[in-house]
């Protein structure tokens, strides 16, 4: 282990589903944050399209495949961060499940196929996925390892730091940071 | 790849209706007893509506809408269709629960990446 003493567990994350994700970096060449998850869309072959949902009960995104070329849907009203994870996100569903199409809304989640009950598992695991694409585990640890090294220790600041960094929200980092088992100083 | 607004039975037309319904009124934060007294009709009504089991009347839906501060027609659903030609052959079946409005940004999305296509 390193020197400053990170420590990464899986969180609640299948090992599929890292592995999936880790794979699509490696193949695409990505190397250093922030993560281009709209140029891996288009390197999978997907078309990406933007669309403002304003106000009332929005929609995130949407994935279709069909006939031609697959298309990811997103909501471009949402902050940029959100839009990113929104991609990383619908990617996650192509990558990892069956259905034709899923549409992500925060109280209803949509798809198309035969079995209800999967769902909420396959929400789960996408956003498992986005949270390792956007924040994979390797560039944490060396992002972490410097912040560590320029004595930045401020729970809050090194929050905000990966943020922009990485070009996710704060409470994705948090939520990520925990998952990992990596505890910040309060 | 085509899209319709596909017309469904009355079942399916239920369920979707109460899934609409019910996602709703969590977004306000009710209890199932608490709109039913909003609504001035009983519980158990909410809940076999919530659950497809009962279908609700024009007026009734007016007034359900109202007490979710809600526009009647966010409690419609509509299916979005897709022409499958799949290996199925059958069209798949879609059980939708989403608004009008997130119904139309679905279809937009659709149409704007065949028209790129084109």
């Amino acid at each position: 282990m390193n020197g400053a003493g990170i420590k990464m567990n899986n969180g609640t994350v299948e090992n599929r589903t890292i592995a999936e994700a880790d794979e699509l970096l490696e193949k695409f060449g990505v190397e250093n944050p922030p993560v281009p998850v709209d140029r891996l869309a288009d390197f999978l072959g997907i078309r990406v399209v933007y669309k403002p949902y304003e106000d009332g009960d929005y929609v995130s995104g949407m994935l279709y495949r069909g006939e031609g070329r697959p298309v990811i849907g997103v909501n471009s009203a949402h902050h940029i961060h959100r839009q990113r994870f929104t991609i990383a996100h619908e990617i996650g569903h192509f990558v990892l499940h069956e259905g034709k199409m899923y549409v992500d809304t925060p109280t209803v989640r949509f798809r198309d196929s035969v079995s209800g009950l999967a769902i909420d598992n396959e929400e789960i695991e996408a956003n498992g996925f986005a949270a390792e694409l956007l924040l994979p585990r390797k560039f944490l640890e060396k992002s972490l390892e410097g912040l560590f090294q320029r004595k930045i220790r401020d729970r809050k600041m090194i929050v905000e730091k990966l943020s922009s960094e990485y070009k996710v929200s704060c409470q994705t980092v948090e939520f990520r940071l925990k998952n990992l088992g990596v505890l910040l100083p309060e | 790849m085509w899209h319709r607004i596909r017309v469904m039975d009355e079942e399916s037309i239920n369920k979707a209706f109460g899934a609409r319904l019910g996602a709703e009124r969590k977004k306000s934060l009710l209890t199932q007893e608490e709109l039913s007294r909003r609504v001035g009709i009983g519980r158990t009504t909410i809940a076999n509506i919530e659950r497809g089991r009962q279908s609700v009347s024009v007026p009734l839906l007016y007034r359900l809408a109202a007490a979710l501060g809600v526009a009647p027609e966010n409690l419609l659903p509509q299916g979005v269709e897709t022409n499958s030609s799949g290996a199925d052959g059958s069209g798949s079946s879609e059980e939708s629960a989403l608004s009008g409005r997130q119904n139309t940004w679905v279809k937009e999305i659709l149409q704007e990446s065949r028209n790129d296509e084109k």
